[in-house]
Order: C-alpha cells, then sequence, then structure tokens
C-alpha cells in the first residue's frame, strides 16, 4: 500500500508535470550498516573486489565512448577525470582502507567503504584550495559507483544514460549547469532539486524549456523511489509523490488549464509586436545553450539579442578548442536562421571559470571578469572571435559580436584590433557583415556612451550589472538586497543616456537586463526610446501583451516625468498609476 | 640490498599536482615496480596513490622530496623528474 506524499518547495518555473520519477543518486545513497561474524570476512571482501572490478569495467567502458565520439582522440579533460577515477579505484587510501576497515571492525563492505570515502572527502573538503575541494566530487563519484555495485543498484548515474530516453520527472539533490546542459535534450518533463532558488541556473533551464521545475525540496532523493509517479506543481510549488486517482485527475484538469492558457500567450507567436499606436518593437530572446534555440522561435523571437557563451567555458580544465566551438555555433546560427544572432564573449568570472584561467579575486565583480580576462589571454578571445566568424561563413548566417563589461573607449579599441586581426586571416570576399559591438553595463561605459558609440556598431545594455554597478549592490548579499531597484533614478537616467548617445550616432541600442522581460517596466523601457528588447523566450509573449496597451506618447511623456523624479518609490508609484490607469482602475 | 634513489623537486607547471599532473604521475610511477615516497613539509604519501597526491595540495612552487625504493627506483625517478620538468605537458 503506498501512501501519498505531499511535500513544499519553491515554485521556480510554471506548469504541471506528470510522470515517473527518475533519481538521479549521487550523494544521497542509504547505507545498509551491518556487523558481519568472522567467518564472513572473506566472503565480504570477495563482494568489495567483485564491485570493484564492475566499477573499473563502468569507468573503462566511458573512457573508450568518449575517445570514440572524440575522433579518436584520448586524453581529453574528460578523458582525464575518468583515468583519474580509475587510479581511484586503485588506490590503498580507499580501497586498502576498506579492507582494513571490514577486518578490524567485522563491518559490512557498504559501511566501511562510505566510512573511508567520507573521511577522505572530509579531509579533501578541508583544503584551501578550491579546486581540491572540488576534488572531493570525484571521490564521491567513484565510492558510489562502488556502492551501487555492493547494493546491486543499476549500474549507472551517467546523465546520458538511456533511462532520460522516455517521458520522465528528474529528482536531484542539485544540478550543476553542465548536467542541466546535458539532460536538456532529453524528454524532460520536469526539474525537482533539493537545493536552489528561483534564479539558480536550473530554474532559468527550465524557463528557458518550457517545463516546471520546484526546487529546495528538502531531502527528496531519500523520499522518491525509482519509478515512483509524481506530480510537479511548478505554479505553487508542489510535489506529490504516489498520488491517488482523486489527485492524479484533479491535476490533470488543472494541467489543461495551464496548457490552454499558456497556448493562449503563444498564439501571440506570429502576431506582429507593436504598440498600441502601430510602432514596431523587436522582442528577442536570450538563450544560453543551442537546445533553447527551438523554445526562442517557439514563443516568437525574432532575434537572439544575447547568446551567453560561458556555458561552453565551465566544468572544465582548459577552454574549448575553435573546432569545439565552431560547432557548437554552427549548429545555432542555422537552428534559427535566418535570425540574427548576437554572441557574447565569454562572460567569466571568479566564480566561473575553466580551471586553467581561475585567479583569486577578493572581490570578483570588480576584478577579473569577461574580456578583462579576454584581453590578458587574447588568444582565448581570438579563438573564440574565429569560430564566430567561421561559423557565420560557413552557414552564411546572421551574426553579431557582443563585449561585455566593456568600461570605455580604450579597451573597445583594443577589442576592434582584435577583430580585426582575426578577420584578416578569413578571405575579405567570403566575410560578410558582422557587426561588433558592446554592452552597456557600467558607470564609465554609460558616461562616455557619446564616445563609445563612435567605436562600437551597436549597444546592448545589461540592466543586471548596471543596477549592481551603478548602486554598489552585491548581487550575492542578502543584506544589501533592498537596495537593488530599476526605478532607481540613477539607473533611469543612465539607460536614457546611453540611448539617447546611440540614436545621435545613429546606431542601434537594445536592452537584455531581466527587466526587459518585465511587463510593469515596459511602458518606461518604450518611454526612453528603447525599441529593442531582449529577454527570456517565455517572457516574450508577455510583453508582446503588454505592448498592446502602450501609446508612444503617452508613455513618452511619462518617462520624461520618470527622469525627473528624486526617488525609486515615485517612479514606481508612477509606473503602477499608468498600468492602473490601462486597466480602468482609478488611482 | 634495496635500492634507494631520492631527489628535490620543484612544481614549475601553472596549475599544480592537480587532477590531470597527480593523475599522469600516478600512473607513470605504477609502470616502476619500485616504491615512491613523496614528502611535502615533513608529510609523507604513497606516489602510487592518487588520492594521497592530491591531498599532499602541491601548488606551483612547491618543493617537494621524492624517494624511490626498489630495484628500478633510478629509472622512475628519472621519469617523474622529466614529467615535472615537462609541465606535465601542460598547456601542449
Amino acid at each position: 500500500m503506498s501512501q501519498v506524499i505531499r511535500l513544499q518547495g519553491i515554485a521556480a518555473s510554471p506548469g504541471i508535470a506528470i510522470a515517473k520519477a527518475r533519481a538521479l543518486h549521487r550523494t544521497q545513497l542509504l547505507v545498509p550498516r551491518s556487523k558481519v561474524s568472522p567467518q564472513k570476512i572473506a566472503g565480504e571482501m570477495e563482494r568489495l573486489t567483485t564491485a570493484v572490478a564492475q566499477a573499473r569495467t563502468q569507468i573503462q567502458a566511458g573512457i573508450d565512448s568518449i575517445v570514440t565520439s572524440e575522433n579518436g582522440m584520448p586524453g581529453g579533460n574528460h578523458t582525464m577525470i575518468l583515468h583519474a577515477h580509475l587510479l581511484m579505484l586503485e588506490d590503498e587510501l580507499l580501497i586498502d582502507a576498506t579492507r582494513k576497515l571490514i577486518e578490524q571492525r567485522h563491518i559490512n563492505a557498504e559501511w566501511a567503504l562510505s566510512t573511508v570515502s567520507n573521511d577522505i572527502k572530509d579531509q579533501m573538503l578541508s583544503l584551501e584550495d578550491p579546486y581540491l575541494r572540488e576534488r572531493a566530487e570525484d571521490i564521491e563519484h567513484v565510492s558510489s559507483r562502488i556502492m551501487r555495485n555492493l547494493l546491486g543498484l543499476d549500474e549507472d548515474d551517467d546523465l546520458s544514460d538511456e533511462k532520460f530516453a522516455e517521458d520522465c520527472i528528474v529528482v536531484a539533490t542539485e544540478l550543476s549547469p553542465a548536467e542541466t546542459a546535458q539532460l536538456a535534450p532529453t524528454p524532460i518533463m520536469a526539474f525537482v532539486t533539493e537545493t536552489g532558488t528561483r534564479t539558480s541556473h536550473t530554474a532559468i533551464m527550465a524557463q528557458a524549456l518550457g517545463i516546471p521545475a520546484v526546487l529546495g525540496v528538502e531531502n527528496i532523493t531519500n523520499i522518491v523511489g525509482p519509478e515512483d509517479m509524481l506530480i510537479v506543481d511548478g505554479l505553487e510549488g508542489w510535489v506529490i509523490i504516489q498520488p491517488d486517482e482523486k489527485m492524479l485527475a484533479r491535476y490533470r484538469e488543472k494541467s489543461l488549464q495551464w496548457h490552454a492558457m499558456e497556448k493562449r500567450l503563444r498564439d501571440t507567436r506570429d502576431q506582429p509586436s507593436v504598440t498600441a499606436d502601430g510602432v514596431d518593437i523587436r522582442l528577442s530572446a536570450n538563450i544560453e545553450l543551442p537546445s533553447e534555440a527551438p523554445f526562442a522561435m517557439d514563443y516568437g523571437a525574432q532575434a537572439i539579442g544575447l547568446y551567453r557563451t560561458e556555458f561552453l567555458y565551465l566544468d572544465r580544465d582548459h577552454p574549448p578548442t575553435a573546432e569545439e566551438q565552431l560547432r557548437v555555433y554552427r549548429h545555432v546560427l542555422q537552428a534559427l536562421a535566418p535570425r540574427c544572432v548576437t554572441f557574447r564573449t565569454f562572460d567569466l568570472g571568479a566564480d566561473k571559470m575553466p580551471r586553467s584561467m581561475q585567479s583569486r579575486d577578493r572581490n570578483p565583480a570588480l576584478g577579473m571578469r569577461a574580456i578583462r580576462i579576454g584581453l590578458k589571454n587574447p588568444d582565448v578571445l581570438k579563438t573564440q572571435i574565429r569560430a564566430i566568424l567561421q561559423a557565420t561563413v560557413d552557414t552564411k548566417g546572421q551574426a553579431r559580436i557582443m563585449f561585455p563589461l566593456v568600461s570605455g573607449v580604450p579597451e573597445m579599441r583594443q577589442l576592434n584590433r582584435l577583430v580585426a586581426e582575426v578577420r584578416a586571416e578569413f578571405d575579405a570576399d567570403t566575410l560578410p557583415l558582422v557587426p561588433v559591438g558592446c554592452m552597456i553595463e557600467l558607470p564609465s561605459a554609460v558616461l562616455t556612451a557619446d564616445l563609445l558609440a563612435k567605436e562600437a556598431d551597436f549597444f546592448s545594455i545589461g540592466t543586471n550589472d548596471l543596477i549592481q554597478y551603478s548602486l554598489a549592490i552585491d548581487r550575492c548579499n542578502d543584506d544589501v538586497a533592498y537596495l537593488y531597484s530599476p526605478y532607481h533614478p540613477a539607473v533611469l537616467r543612465a539607460i536614457h543616456m546611453t540611448v539617447t548617445a546611440a540614436n545621435a550616432a545613429g546606431i542601434p541600442v537594445a536592452i537584455c537586463g531581466t527587466i526587459a522581460g518585465e511587463p510593469h517596466m515596459t511602458p518606461l523601457l518604450i518611454g526612453m526610446g528603447l525599441r529593442d528588447l531582449s529577454m527570456a523566450p517565455s517572457a516574450i509573449p508577455f510583453i508582446k501583451f503588454a505592448l498592446q496597451t502602450v501609446n508612444i506618447s503617452e508613455v513618452t511623456a511619462m518617462a520624461k516625468e520618470a527622469l525627473q523624479m528624486s526617488t525609486p518609490d515615485e517612479v514606481e508609484r508612477l509606473a503602477a498609476r499608468y498600468m492602473q490607469g490601462l486597466a480602468g482602475v482609478p488611482s | 640490498m634495496t635500492e634507494i634513489a631520492s631527489t628535490k623537486l620543484t612544481i614549475i607547471n601553472e596549475l599544480g599536482l592537480h587532477a590531470r599532473a597527480a593523475t599522469l604521475l600516478v600512473q607513470t610511477a605504477s609502470r616502476f615496480s619500485a616504491d615512491l615516497y613523496i614528502s611535502r613539509d615533513g608529510r609523507q604519501i604513497n606516489g602510487k596513490s592518487i588520492m594521497g597526491v592530491l591531498l599532499l595540495t602541491a601548488g606551483k612552487g612547491t618543493e617537494l622530496d621524492i624517494q624511490a625504493v626498489g630495484e628500478d627506483c633510478r629509472e622512475l625517478i628519472a621519469a617523474i623528474e622529466e614529467l615535472v620538468k615537462n609541465k606535465f605537458g601542460e598547456g601542449q
């Protein structure tokens, strides 16, 4: 008799999913503990030997498959980690120590293994070197592989495993960006994790894929059994395990309602994005992964205003090769043709870096980030530029190159020179026009926007960083979060200055921060002269609706008024009054 | 009489004895029959244990005492010296 369990988490991406659970057990295996009589010690040893031998075969198979798929080039980064795992299987600190413990304490192999591996992990986690702390994960990986063999559980938690080939809900302690990406192309119905917030990578990914996600559900990986039926309610943040017929019926109904509503939004896909008085506004999508391209088109994106390329650089020892990038960029351009794709060169910070480029900044937001890393390692940046240009040539696609975190004219000139150097390697006749522009996200770039406009082919305003840097707010510090406001007069003036400078120089200007996808900001943004908004794909239908209520002369007047206001509160009230006025509510 | 060879080495590659370098070191050492002991600041580990090598946390500039014990100890030391000198193939 199964029991219905209902757990509350954070509703991180809307929607309802009903499907079987596929738990990713990595850290949460339940370890059976028992004493073993002296005459059974030899049997325990034998079980351990067999489990280790199985693990060896499994890891070797992993290496072989990677070597094949990487065109027979051994020694890549992925295979190197697997080779390290093979060595760990032989390691005296792990295996011999486990044997010793079985013998001395007369305990079963699982208990001994978990004791030893936890001990090593603790040692690793206590190290100062952040990279070595991460290696604790490798030990976890290896020991849980042996553990699963000991327990006779199905061999693999490999993400490429066929167990994700059918509709399922992924349940995990947490998902790294790389794991989420690896899972993305499979028919996943929803994500449920123990950690994470509305802004974590898994949430962003789920929103982009248009699937529900409930995050921060404590202990879920221990509660959900394999093949358990789950309901994930991403609207209210519920996860229901083994629902009964009544509940299933209720949620099927709720799911239908949600789909009907979502469809209404999606139906706006082919409608033009124009204001009430007929002015065209370009709505583009921000994407991070090639697999998001179809969703962007589904939601009616006219272009990709921001393609974040960091993903290629993460979770690895060295930057991606030109060939690797070329494959991905070609795919993106082809999938989205004839839409223009704005490639933002890697925007890596101290927390998001390939390991060979890591530095130890005390204040990452003000340290080595984005083009600062690129200008210090020009070969890495040139490799990326080369791959973008080559992909454009190969696909005859439309691309733009956008540099993040440009502080002013000197950097823009340096970057333009790098692009010119790479362009010179190409045959000038075949090379299409690829505009080169920059993000406006530093106060220094705003204040010199008129000068930058002479060096850049286009601007895109990155409001997330612009707010952080203008108002001096660490986005990771909850204590100062109350100061974070897009309504701050300084933020509005910065946006307005940038738009004015771009218009005066006759170059395109767009906005690609979070606020571009927030309907309550739309009147203000349009009022300040923006005609090109780039946002999460799923936000496009909402903004299209919001535009239908925008009248250019009205919002221009409102923005003019807002730019003269003294406090964020006044601006917010003004914007709210405008929306209420539209809804016919007296203010 | 057991043969012993020893040397002092300084890690010069950018990443130090991280996963890749540690893997190469242990793989190399395992090809020899001699035992390998590596010490740093008086702490000694088995050079054929990848976890031991990782736990040394030998970053760039770390000085290590290397000792090999066994028949082919001299060849083993030479192979390790070669690896360290070539920066474990980093950046190639």
